[in-house]
């Protein structure tokens, strides 16, 4: 024999004499973990392994997933009022994978929600929740709605439109608690109004306390679990169950591993086709946000619309507290001879029955706002909004964050005023009024760029262009469309722009005198004549003299309905919003 | 167990640690690639900034001593911007028509020197690092000189070509 004795384990030798070789065996040794390992990975799986059972694991799968997303995203976030949508956009919009990481912890979470509802499923129709493993039941509902609270609190973060405006409505149902609710409230909100400590608290719920309770509650759960053992099939005898147990590892071991690598495959799916999940315009306490609840929490949102006024609370608070009571009751209620679900139809059509009930009221409330005209252009108007606010936070935001995003946009000031004064009779983009009755004015949408001009000559009396208003002098232009590109292209460089075509814009100025434009339209900025001067046409200052007379004689005369801004707007208001105006040909 | 059933079981065991590996290549990978973001990133440094108008740089053959001039420029960090952020400072003065600049970060390990009047020298008050005016090194654990900036006068002013350079080392890298 060569080489060391083989020692007994456990025994000390005071002479240091050669122990059994290998660094596992010395851990092991010292720790113990193989037999931990042992006892694990042996946990007898009585009556054999089954897909039926890969629901927990896949449940424990995506917890992880969601731990491993959120410990990188919170690595790169921010939870101030200022700095978190900053943040989040850079990580969305620049951050290597980042768009694939914050999908990953979005889809993941929207995964738990069915995922939770199967193992639910499952676990009714086992009857596994009967004797003895009612407290485990009990454990795993409340790990339910830890879930739900870890959702609630996550998707504040961004601190976006959508965010914040969902939120309120939590909070502020909250709020409705009789006797403590007020206090409540404030003590989650971190103040009575949202602001930064709302934010710190939500953050802190989210990443520390929620998951520290989760981790609690998982440990209480398994142990649990693994104290009854898995709920078998029923209907095996003692011995049937007896032959038939195998140990978790291997077989069990990879249905569930195998169940959550197609999981994975399909979140990545998810993800990689939408290009990570949504985030909206930063969040501005000032601008209204038709706000819906995520997908999961629909079916809540929906059932409160039929509560209106002070039976909301009812709702609210009333009816989740009736179904989650329903559930706890189930292993009380279920304690027939038998646990063959054909005879145990009681519990399984109340479960069934709920499940249907969550669908078609998430189902209505989808419905409800698809088929919603004023809903569907809301979301146009945010998801437009959102991708003009990421889009400038590239040039990176100011200290001051959130809706400062906007002023990377030079002419943020003059569209501002735009928004403020115009859009109620101008349509410009997705501004302006929404119901056709209340546009007044000629749609500006590149205003002054080729396209427009070509869409004026040819019908300048059409309801997108004067055909609104009393000023009706000019006709369509008739002429091959060689002229009227060539007409279009000089009218075009009177405003001044960089990119015109010189040979083709002179061959309009010719045109221009041949057909006679000349007799109503002077070129001089200050002949009157029966159509607007066009000097400087649609460039800046001649939309500045036009908001400070619009019914003067060298532009529509005593025809406009227009209102002068002269005394509405300062002198800064109406440079930029001359020059937002103006800017608009660009790009059209 | 039969031999077709210790088969079976070894194959599951190899497929169960296939199974493994690939979740946590697929979980782990992304999450690297991730994590190793600012790796990739070069902080683009300020460029020329304006410092002083040239008048206002002291003189030393006229007595003056070094000033402390901040350094304000434009900066992005992650997601923010600012347009005058302070950004560092550097010593400056003019001697026999030339203007110097050196930046106050210490080579050793990165503190800010001082200049004390008496011994006319630059001194830094963390481990006691010693320069002559010039930025010359004297004495201490420094490893090399002050490092100095390029400067260019335009319209009266003073501009200076702010950068960061690596500590502790014998050479002067930008970072």
């Amino acid at each position: 024999m060569t080489g060391p004795r083989p020692q007994p384990s456990g025994r000390s030798h005071p002479h240091g004499a050669r122990r059994p070789a290998g660094v596992g065996a010395w851990l092991a040794e010292r720790t113990g973990y193989r037999s931990v390992w042992r006892a694990v990975m042996g946990e007898p799986v009585r009556g054999g392994a089954s897909f039926a059972y890969v629901f927990g694991a896949l449940l424990l799968f995506l917890i992880g997933n969601q731990a491993l997303t959120g410990v990188l995203l919170a690595a790169f976030y921010a939870p101030s009022a200022s700095d978190a949508w900053a943040s989040v956009a850079y990580v969305q919009d620049q951050v290597w994978l980042g768009w694939f990481i914050r999908g990953l912890h979005g889809v993941g979470a929207s995964a738990l929600v069915p995922v939770m509802l199967l193992h639910l499923l499952q676990v009714t129709i086992y009857g596994s929740y009967r004797a003895p493993r009612e407290v485990t039941f009990w454990s795993g509902l409340c790990l339910g709605a830890l879930v739900m609270a870890l959702a609630l609190t996550g998707y504040l973060l961004p601190w976006d439109q959508k965010g914040y405006w969902a939120t309120q409505v939590a909070t502020t149902l909250l709020g409705a608690v009789p006797l403590l609710g007020r206090a409540l409230q404030v003590l989650l909100q971190g103040g009575p109004q949202y602001g930064n400590l709302t934010l710190t608290h939500f953050y802190a719920l989210h990443t520390l306390v929620l998951p520290g309770l989760l981790l609690l509650l998982i440990g209480a759960h398994l142990w649990l679990f693994r104290r009854h053992g898995v709920t078998p099939r029923w209907g095996q005898s003692r011995e049937e169950l007896k032959r038939t147990t195998e140990p978790f590892w291997p077989r069990q071991a990879v249905y569930d591993l195998g169940a959550a690598a197609v999981l994975l495959l399909c979140l990545c799916g998810f993800v990689v086709r939408a290009h990570g999940v949504d985030l909206e315009a930063p969040a501005d306490p000032a601008a209204p946000y038709d706000a819906r609840p995520e997908w999961y929490f629909l079916p809540l949102y929906q059932i409160l619309k039929y509560f209106p006024g002070p039976l909301e609370i009812v709702a609210a608070l009333g009816l989740p507290l009736l179904c989650g009571g329903a559930l706890f009751a189930l292993p009380l209620w279920d304690r027939g001879p038998s646990r063959d679900p054909r005879q145990r139809r009681g519990p399984l059509l109340l479960v069934a029955a709920g499940l249907v009930l969550l669908g078609v009221l998430g189902g209505v409330a989808a419905w409800e706002d698809r088929t919603s005209a004023a809903y569907q252009r809301n979301a146009q108007v945010a998801r437009a909004a959102a991708a003009r606010a990421r889009s400038l936070a590239l040039k990176g935001v100011l200290p001051e964050g959130g809706t400062a995003v906007y002023l990377n946009d030079p002419l943020e000031q003059g569209r501002r005023v735009f928004v403020e004064h115009c859009a109620g009779c101008h349509r410009l983009g997705l501004l302006g009024p929404a119901a056709e009755k209340d546009v007044k004015g000629p749609e500006l949408t590149g205003f002054g760029g080729r396209a427009w001009l070509t869409g004026f000559l040819l019908d300048p009396n059409g309801l997108k262009y004067f055909g609104r208003t009393k000023i009706h002098g000019m006709k369509a232009l008739q002429a091959p469309p060689e002229d009227r590109r060539a007409l279009v292209e000089y009218v075009y460089s009177l405003s001044g722009a960089k990119d015109v075509d010189a040979q083709l814009a002179q061959r309009g100025a010719g045109l221009f005198d041949q057909r006679n434009c000349v007799m109503c339209h002077e070129l001089d900025g200050r002949t009157e004549g029966e159509g607007p001067n066009l000097k400087d046409h649609t460039a800046a200052p001649w939309v500045r003299g036009l908001l400070l007379a619009p019914d003067a004689a060298v532009y529509f005369g005593g025809d406009s309905d227009m209102p002068a801004f002269g005394k509405k707007l300062t002198g800064e208001e109406l440079d930029n919003v001359a020059a937002f105006v103006a800017a608009q040909k660009k790009g059209s | 167990m039969t031999t077709s059933d210790a088969d079976r079981r070894s194959l599951l065991q190899r497929l169960g640690a296939i199974l493994v590996a690939a979740l946590g290549a697929a979980t782990g990978t992304p999450a690297l690639l991730f994590l190793c973001d600012p790796l990739r990133r070069r902080t683009p440094e300020p460029g020329r900034v304006p410092l002083l108008p040239l008048s206002q740089v002291p003189d030393l053959d006229q007595g003056g001593q070094p000033l402390r001039v901040p350094v304000v420029a434009a900066v992005r960090d992650a997601w923010n911007r600012q347009d005058a952020a302070r950004v560092g400072a550097v010593w400056l003065y003019r001697r026999s028509g030339q203007v110097t600049c050196l930046s106050v970060i210490c080579p050793h390990a990165g503190c800010g020197v001082d200049y004390d009047e008496r011994r006319a020298a630059f001194v830094c008050p963390c481990h006691g690092s010693t320069f002559a005016v010039d930025g010359g090194r004297r004495e201490g654990p420094a490893p090399r000189d002050m490092d100095s900036l390029e400067v260019e006068v335009k319209d009266g002013q003073v501009l200076c070509q702010y950068r960061r350079f690596r500590l502790a080392t014998g050479d002067k890298e930008p970072l």
